[in-house]
């Protein structure tokens, strides 16, 4: 294992580098270590300039600092991910930061006789600090992503917040939803369009076919003789889901849902609750695909950077783009046609 | 072993001769033998794959007996040659075009996917000379079998080998850039028309801006959206990447942004870093297209403005945590002493065998081996030979078992 030097544009790289420092304490010190060996020998002679002496509470420092920051690096690296909706995660992993320091920090301050370090207590408030003034930060779209996931809902939220945040939910969700019904989201209205009128009116007997039915002329599929003996085994599947589901509605609102696993996927329930929420679920398809870091394109930044080597130096721009192109989406090589402008004779 | 007639256009359709002097159909896989003449080749074509057989001796024929010589020309310098070329003739026939096609992709997905010059498809002595081998087209040249990388003095030799020969422009870097350029632009496309489909209204933006190697200003752009049926989680689309060498002011971004709006749509919101520039753009770009604002609760950051990237605010403050007075001095120490074992090599050797022997003298079996791998380890490291190590792992966990 090698020391590690921090780069500059690597997030959290720092935290990697003081974490390997640390695992190499046992080498580097200890009754035979290679520091004192460099000191000790006269071969290199700049050895003797450097600061080698770390003190015993030097050591300290360092490992404890590994522990704060570890969990750091952790939240770090979930949030730059791509494919999972990340911005519900910022809540979670902001507030439990902030816990997570506070906590650190109660330990410290009962501890402070007992020869705790001070500089890490410094730390530790300069931390806490930083992270005060990334909550007072916070987009208020992070709020309401973290509501309409239902793998969180208000459970990281403090308790004061909770109650306007979930009023203003409401609002916001009201806002797109008109938004989209009179600016022509001609996809959403026709998802939306069977449950609508179901969700306003309590769910009665019977009603479940003419609804259906009424559906099935309101989209021009009326193809198939609407008698009530010959339905297809998919329709009635559906209409028993849809039954179902606007029970499900009618017995608990959004807001009174109890969160699902953490490790389950926010998308798979909303594929299957979509038509229970279309309000909600018309908002959370806007907010949980915001990415919650610029890591994508910074991962572009990093494919163009392997491209734009030294020897290729002098590569235009337009070719750089599109290798990137290509490079991110090769899935999409095998329905490329190459030869049919290229030569034609 | 009888010699076999080597300009019988026939030896095209069958494989490679094996040891048994058979050789297979490449239509139908049947294998015949050469007894001294190829009377029952040509009977197998004419009696199992007659419309083949035909076209071929349609083509070929009246070009076979004829010049000898080929010509290297660069793709857009036809002559009066290429039409009597033998060479331009076996690429004219169907079943060779769509195998050059085949080829073509394979030098697209070499480029793009190793992020290979352009370059790596001309032999060692550059295009102009002849088509010298390049080590692309020499791995690949036994899986596309069909095909025959030749050294080139003369017609003769490529039928002695019955097949055809490789068109001189997969061995030339301008083409293989015209390549990448036509799969780019019909990706881009693809990219377009889903995000269109899946996305209207509904996207949300990530960009940045960044300087790469000779002072390259570029500007990238991406979208990620949920699909309307939610069958997927939030999925990526790379918009642009394009040049950006104007000043990096908040109204020249914008309006680099609007270009790209124009074509696919606004998106909902964007996420950026925390450069004023970029935040300036996003709400300048948001403020007047973007839907319309509402302001909740008065302790949230309105809309309109750029959600800032969450991991750089956290980074930021983790460097900035490295800074402050308490404990600089101590991690300003721990850099001088990480730069000087990076710089020393005889300090990297004594810290490695500090370790081994550290790792030897610990009775934990896992410990122990892995302080023997561990030299592998180093020499594997130093030649970054990524394979090898994956190797290592896996040996190392079927062993601790």
């Amino acid at each position: 294992v090698k020391l590690l030097l921090a780069g500059k544009t690597r997030w959290a790289a720092i935290v990697d580098q003081n974490e390997r420092f640390v695992r190499l304490k046992p080498a580097l010190v200890g009754d035979n270590g290679v520091l004192q060996q460099l000191i000790n020998d006269d071969d290199i002679d700049e050895a003797k300039k450097l600061p080698f002496d770390f003190s015993s509470s030097d050591w300290a420092v360092m490992q404890q600092v590994v522990d704060i920051l570890s969990p750091f690096r952790a939240a770090i690296r979930e949030l730059e991910g791509d494919y999972y909706p990340t911005l519900p995660l910022v809540l979670k992993h902001v507030y439990t930061l902030n816990d997570f320091v506070g906590n650190r920090l109660g330990a410290v301050n009962r501890q402070r006789g007992a020869g705790i370090n001070e500089r890490v207590a410094t730390l530790l408030h300069h931390l806490r600090a930083g992270l005060g003034d990334i909550i007072d930060s916070l987009p208020q779209e992070a709020y309401f992503a973290s509501l309409l996931d239902p793998r969180f809902l208000d459970s990281f939220i403090p308790q004061p917040m909770r109650e306007t945040l979930w009023a203003d939910l409401d609002a916001f969700i009201n806002e797109m939803w008109s938004l989209d019904n009179t600016a022509g989201a001609a996809v959403e209205r026709e998802e939306s369009s069977g449950d609508e009128p179901a969700l306003a009116a309590p769910p009665i007997a019977g009603a479940a076919t003419e609804h259906a039915a009424a559906v099935r002329t309101a989209r021009g599929r009326a193809e198939a003789p609407p008698t009530a003996g010959k339905k297809s085994y998919k329709e009635m599947i559906a209409e028993k889901i849809n039954a179902r589901s606007r029970l499900q509605a009618a017995v608990r609102p959004y807001r009174e849902l109890v969160t699902i696993d953490a490790h389950l996927s926010a998308s798979d329930w909303w594929r299957a609750n979509r038509n229970v929420y279309p309000k909600h679920a018309n908002a959370a398809r806007r907010l949980l695909a915001i990415p919650a870091t610029s890591a994508p394109c910074e991962r572009l930044f990093s494919t163009g950077g392997r491209i734009l080597e030294k020897r290729r130096a002098s590569l235009s721009p337009e070719s750089v783009r599109d290798i990137v192109l290509v490079h991110d989406n090769l899935n999409l090589l095998d329905r490329v046609v190459l030869d049919d402008f290229l030569y034609d004779d | 072993m009888s010699k076999r007639p080597p300009d019988w256009i026939g030896w095209r359709l069958f494989g490679p001769r094996l040891p048994d002097s058979t050789q297979q159909c490449l239509t139908c896989a049947k294998a015949l033998t050469y007894n001294n003449t190829t009377a029952n080749f040509k009977k197998h074509l004419e009696k199992k794959h007659k419309a083949l057989w035909d076209e071929l001796q349609r083509e070929e024929a009246p070009l076979a007996k004829k010049a000898r010589v080929f010509h290297i020309l660069a793709p857009d310098q036809p002559s009066l040659g290429d039409f009597f070329d033998p060479i331009k003739a076996a690429e004219r026939s169907e079943a060779n075009k769509r195998l050059v096609a085949l080829l073509e992709k394979d030098t697209v997905r070499f480029i793009c996917a190793d992020l290979r010059p352009y370059s790596a498809v001309e032999g060692p002595f550059g295009s102009h000379v002849l088509p010298a081998f390049s080590g692309f087209h020499e791995s690949i040249a036994p899986l596309r079998p069909h095909f025959h990388i030749f050294l080139g003095d003369g017609y003769k030799s490529v039928m002695q080998r019955g097949r055809p020969l490789l068109p001189q422009r997969l061995f030339d870097r301008h083409h293989a850039k015209l390549l990448v350029e036509t799969a780019a632009r019909q990706i881009d496309d693809m990219n377009k028309k889903l995000y269109m489909q899946l996305a209207a209204g509904y996207a949300s933006w990530t960009t940045d801006i960044w300087t790469g190697l000779g002072q390259k200003e570029m500007c990238g752009l991406t979208a990620h959206f949920i699909p309307p049926d939610w069958s997927t989680g939030p999925q990526r689309v790379t918009l642009d990447l394009f040049y950006f060498p104007e000043s990096h002011t908040g109204e020249n971004l914008c309006a680099k942004l609007r270009e790209r709006a124009n074509l696919v749509g606004l998106p909902y919101r964007m996420t950026t870093d925390s450069g004023a520039n970029v935040l300036l753009a996003a709400r300048l770009f948001l403020g007047r297209e973007g839907p319309p604002s509402l302001t909740f609760s008065p302790s949230l950051i309105p809309r309109r403005e750029a959600i800032k990237c969450i991991d750089h605010l956290l980074d930021k403050m983790l460097k900035t945590a490295f800074k402050i007075p308490a404990v600089e001095a101590l991690f300003e120490r721990q850099q001088t002493t990480i730069k000087f074992f990076r710089k020393s090599n005889k300090a990297n050797t004594r810290l490695f065998q500090a370790q081994v022997e550290l790792h030897a003298a610990t009775p934990n079996p896992f410990d122990a081996f892995h302080a023997i791998v561990g030299i592998g380890v180093r020499c594997f490291l130093s030649s970054t030979s990524l394979p090898a190590l994956s190797l290592i792992f896996c040996s190392r966990l079927l062993t601790s078992r």
